[in-house]
């Protein structure tokens, strides 16, 4: 074990997820409140599991091994879970369908993309409802399901930028960080310190 | 009408009353009304919508009226949809879909389910007429995923998987009879497992049940938020169509395809599509088996397809657009399934406008307003030279193909890292990104970079997902490429390039070549625009439209893209050639000096001037006096300072020497262009007719002291003041000219780069904090604006009206413009030929609406030159 709070775990991950944050996105990545986010992070920087570049904080290499340590120390027992690794083969099947529809929706006309979109909302809300459920294994993933609802929000009322622009926090940027999430839940994140 | 009727059959609905058929239902009892053959159905109409509603179930005067209407549809297909006795042995199967129909299309509404009425036993009967069991067994898992998951709320693909994983194994024709049973039961078991109900088995129920779950989809979030935000009335409702299902795949001749009624690639005119013999229309368009041209299906069968050709291009005449029509042909008899406007590129969008137009099919005004500001946009977007692609595969510089993964073509250095790319982006160069693959981490990389290439992912990967988003053109998944980052070096094959190699990316093709291809404007080679915009051209043929140039270059740019003449900001030449610098050094120098001496700056002016003077020939030019408060000077200058040294440059023409000098600057290059007999010289925020009296006083010493060069000055309205005694200053102006940018920014108040933007103010109006978005011209202020245009039009008939328009400015406001009786028009270079067209479907409209200008100025014979 890594001797990681859930609020301190939770903003080294959001960091790990995003590659690059200010703290504002980290706070709200990782539904911590800036009380908690600032000294934490400051005594992050002290002890070399984060740096500051600007006003962007990135993760060391101390950083990375202590949240996939984390990963490790705090989800073995989960990989070994049936349910939870069925829970995980029905993700893979949205997962696919998401990723499908994602594109469909980028490259097609305005008549067709709406269409595409109605299905790609009923994956996400389908996700979300697979999330909550979920958060009986791993509580934090209630804020993912809270992002996807506001994002869904957001793309209801005429931001499509919500959909898929990586500058906001949009349901690919979301379904995105996901899933890295829950590769390293699972023991298999796509990246290592070695990387 | 008897208000209890609630369902209709296609001959009886009105097809001019959308609000109680709904859109599809209006357009199919248009069809029938017209004699073209579609499956036959009922609709029930928006009334009963509004009743379910408020009871929250289906009534029982509805359910006897639906009952009814199957009834019709068993004996006119003569069919049976209940249950195989009912109609007698020799009847077969009735299977019919149902889609929901708003009045106007809505995102969030419900959609098509197919082949209700299917269940064991009809599934027997479907094999029995089809003569394959495999197919009826396809029938029943596209009904369970469709229904369980639009009615029940399941996960649909996850149903049809069990159902899918039932039949692998086994050949669902060598099966006893039990099969449909036991694939019902494994879906059926898969949707209570889910969410604890099953698809129905009886055929009525399963109807009622879609009924009420179209019913019930007007009400979802995402319906509901769109009428909000569209201000469409809750009370409208949704009806319901009810169509018989048809086959391609019973007996013969039977077939489905599809037809576009032009290429929707290229947009060249002919029927053009696909046909499978024997087949059903999902497989022609999943390309799950690969049909025949339509051109070959035809020579087989000449009549049917004979028909179908004069029907579909029928149609398009009638609808005046490019249409995609759905058809079966169950047992030699045809039906169009559906019929609607046809998805197309840009490039074949405006081909086809043009098409259409001098076919007679559309007016200019049809034709004109069938081409969209983002479609002239896309095909502006510059590609590179097909010779030079060609030059590029023969000389074996495609380098490696991989996935098309985002459309556009780009080049640039490659380089392998993002925060690399960034640094030298940042230098000016254009970069390739080339990655293994990309994650956020590489997103700053990524947003720096015009292009960005991926040795590994698919079309669904980071990289394709992200590159859309950014509209990046983007190749990824080229498994060729090796990549070494520490060394800085990336293989192809046998081949090592270090990076900072030359790449062309093309999006589209999914190719990668070494070296730079150069781009071009594809819209000079396209006809159909070039015609499209010479329609725009005459139907406003008393505008001048004028591009924004600060360079040689850009002038003649600016002519090949349809400008009549050329403006220029000196400000902007100042910036771009670093005299901007010289001059901030000389204010502070000379500050609280009485007499400022900046005379060398005429001849730097004059020397920035002159080349793209020449360049811009005989055609008028407008020069805009440097604003050194309010413009872009702002990073060189120091503002403060330069107000307390010489106070007078916070004032229109507070600081006359200035003034001079540009006057003196315009007129020499005016002269020395010989052919040009008029220059325009403009100033900001003059507001009273004295301010404008003083600019000319100096403009006549100059000339008469020069002895040559023509300079007419002019006021530029840019402020409340100015708007309120426009007619004041144009009773001594040849041409009033009006900043609608600025306008905006002085009347609000809110920095410039707010009106440039979608955020914030997209997100402003969201939010419900402004009653009119500013940029489109339909607030108080604009009117207020526009009525002061009025009032110089009809008030001084000799001054003509000019608009500077600023950059991407919303085509509404430069139709409003036009509409209040500007006819000059001044626009960054990229947006000339979406003016142009804006201009002519602005003018057309006008046309049209049969508006005269009460006191249009007479059309001087001389116009493009000096008329102005």
């Amino acid at each position: 074990m890594t001797g990681l709070s859930a609020a301190e775990f939770g903003l080294l991950n959001a960091l790990w997820l995003r590659k690059m944050a200010t703290r504002g996105m980290l706070e709200e990545n990782a539904d911590v409140p800036s009380a908690v986010a600032e000294p934490f992070l400051e005594a992050a920087a002290d002890r070399d599991l984060v740096r500051a570049l600007g006003d962007y904080i990135v993760l060391t290499d101390g950083g990375r091994r202590a949240v996939l340590d984390h990963y490790d120390g705090e989800y073995r027992s989960l990989r070994e879970a049936p349910e939870f690794l069925e829970w995980y083969e029905r993700f893979e099947g949205y997962n696919s369908r998401f990723l499908g529809l994602m594109s469909a929706w980028q490259t097609e006309t305005d008549e067709a993309q709406e269409r595409t979109y109605s299905r790609l909302v009923r994956v996400v809300e389908r996700h979300v409802d697979a999330l909550d459920r979920a958060a009986g294994w791993i509580p934090r993933y209630r804020h993912y399901a809270a992002r996807f609802r506001r994002s869904l929000d957001n793309v209801d009322s005429g931001r499509t930028d919500y959909v898929s622009s990586p500058v906001v926090d949009s349901l690919h940027n979301i379904w995105f960080e996901f899933h890295e999430d829950l590769l390293a839940v699972l023991g298999r994140p796509r990246e290592s310190v070695e990387d | 009408m008897d208000s209890s009727k609630l369902v209709f059959s296609f001959d009886e609905a009105d097809p001019s009353d959308p609000n109680l058929y709904g859109g599809k239902g209006a357009g199919l009892a248009e069809l029938v009304g017209a004699g073209y053959p579609v499956p036959p159905g009922f609709i029930i109409s928006t009334a009963a919508c509004g009743e379910f509603l408020q009871a929250a179930s289906l009534s029982e005067q509805l359910r006897s009226q639906i009952t009814d209407h199957i009834g019709a549809l068993e004996r006119s297909t003569s069919c049976s949809f209940r249950a195989r006795t009912e109609q007698g042995e020799d009847s077969g199967p009735l299977l019919v879909s149902v889609r929901s129909g708003a009045p106007v299309s809505m995102p969030g509404m419900m959609d098509t389910i197919l082949n209700l009425g299917i269940n064991p036993e009809r599934a027997a009967a479907v094999a029995e007429v089809s003569g394959s069991a495999r197919f009826a067994a396809e029938v029943m898992i596209r009904f369970h995923r469709m229904y369980s998951e639009i009615v029940l709320d399941a996960d649909g693909d996850h149903i049809a998987d069990q159902g899918s994983d039932f039949l692998t194994g086994s050949d669902p024709d060598e099966a006893d009879s039990s099969l449909f049973e036991r694939l019902w039961s494994a879906m059926s078991d898969a949707e209570v497992d889910d969410v604890g109900t099953a698809v129905p088995v009886d055929p009525m129920d399963q109807v009622h049940g879609a009924v009420a779950a179209v019913f019930r989809s007007w009400n979802t979030r995402r319906a509901v938020t769109y009428r909000r935000l569209n201000g469409i009335p809750d009370s409208l409702g949704t009806a319901v169509v009810v169509q018989a299902m048809v086959f391609g795949n019973l007996g013969s001749p039977s077939g489905s395809g599809v037809a576009f009624t032009r290429n929707p690639t290229t947009g060249a005119p002919g029927l053009y599509g696909e046909y499978l013999e024997g087949g059903q229309g999902e497989e022609v368009v999943a390309g799950t088996k690969t049909p025949e041209p339509l051109a070959v299906a035809a020579q087989r069968l000449p009549s049917l397809f004979g028909d179908f050709e004069r029907m579909a291009l029928e149609l398009e005449r009638h609808r005046k657009d490019v249409l995609d029509l759905e058809f079966t042909v169950e047992r030699g008899r045809l039906y169009l399934l559906q019929v609607r406007s046809a998805k197309r590129t840009p490039n074949a969008s405006v081909r086809i406008a043009a098409d259409l137009m001098t076919e007679g099919v559309a007016s200019p005004a049809e034709a004109l307003s069938a081409v969209t500001p983002s479609q002239v946009r896309d095909v502006e977007r510059p590609r590179f030279a097909p010779a030079a692609v060609a030059d590029a595969r023969a000389s074996g510089r495609l380098l490696v193909r991989g996935i098309a993964a985002s459309v556009g073509h780009t080049h640039g250095i490659a380089v392998l890292d993002p925060d690399r790319a960034e640094a030298i982006a940042a230098e000016g160069e254009n970069v390739i990104l080339l990655r293994e693959t990309t994650s956020p981490f590489d997103l700053h990389g990524m947003i720096a970079s015009t292009g960005i290439v991926t040795a590994r992912g698919g079309a669904t990967s980071h990289a394709a997902v992200v590159a859309r988003a950014l509209g990046r053109p983007a190749v990824v998944g080229c498994s060729d490429i090796g990549i070494d980052p520490g060394a800085q070096t990336f293989t192809i094959g046998s081949s090592r390039f270090a990076e900072g190699t030359r790449l062309s990316v093309d999006g589209a093709a999914g190719e990668v070549f070494e070296g730079i291809l150069p781009l071009s404007q594809p819209a000079a080679s396209n006809c159909g625009l070039s015609d499209v915009l010479k329609v725009a051209r005459e139907a406003a043929a008393d505008c001048r439209i004028l591009g924004l140039c600060t360079t040689p270059e850009q002038v003649s740019e600016t002519r090949a893209r349809g400008a009549d003449g050329v403006a220029i900001r000196l400000i902007d030449l100042l910036v771009a050639s670093g005299a901007i610098e010289q001059l901030a050094h000389e204010l502070t120098a000379q500050r609280h000096r009485d007499r400022v001496d900046l005379s060398r700056f005429e001849a730097v002016f004059s020397d920035l001037l002159l080349p793209v003077v020449r360049a811009a020939g005989r055609t008028p030019i407008v020069v805009r006096a440097i604003d050194l408060i309010d413009g872009d000077a702002g990073e060189f200058l120091d503002l403060e300072s330069l107000l307390v040294a010489h106070p007078g440059v916070g004032l229109p023409v507070g600081f006359g020497e200035l003034i001079r000098l540009q006057i003196a600057a315009v007129a020499q290059a005016a002269a020395q262009n010989q052919g040009m007999p008029v220059a325009y010289f403009v100033v900001r925020h003059i507001a009273d007719p004295r301010e404008l009296a003083m600019v000319k006083e100096l403009a006549g010493e100059q000339v008469s002291r020069q002895g040559t060069g023509n300079v007419e000055v002019g006021a530029l309205v840019s402020t409340p003041l100015g708007v309120h005694k426009a007619v004041e200053l144009a009773r001594t102006s040849r041409v009033l000219w009006f900043d609608s940018h600025r306008l905006m920014v002085s009347s609000s108040g809110y920095p410039a780069a707010v009106f440039t933007s979608a955020e914030p103010l997209d997100e402003y109006l969201r939010g419900n904090r402004l009653a009119e978005d500013p940029r489109l011209g339909r607030d108080e202020w604009q009117q207020r604006v526009f009525a002061a245009l009025t009032a110089v039009r009809v008030g001084v008939p000799g001054c003509r009206i000019g608009a500077r328009m600023a950059r991407s400015h919303s085509p509404e406001l430069l139709s409003a413009y036009y509409r209040a009786g500007a006819r000059i028009f001044i626009t960054e270079p990229e947006d000339l030929r979406v003016a142009i067209l804006e201009l002519g479907k602005a003018a057309l409209q006008q046309a049209s609406a049969g508006e005269v200008l009460a006191a249009a100025p007479a059309l001087d014979s001389t116009l493009p030159l000096v008329g102005l």
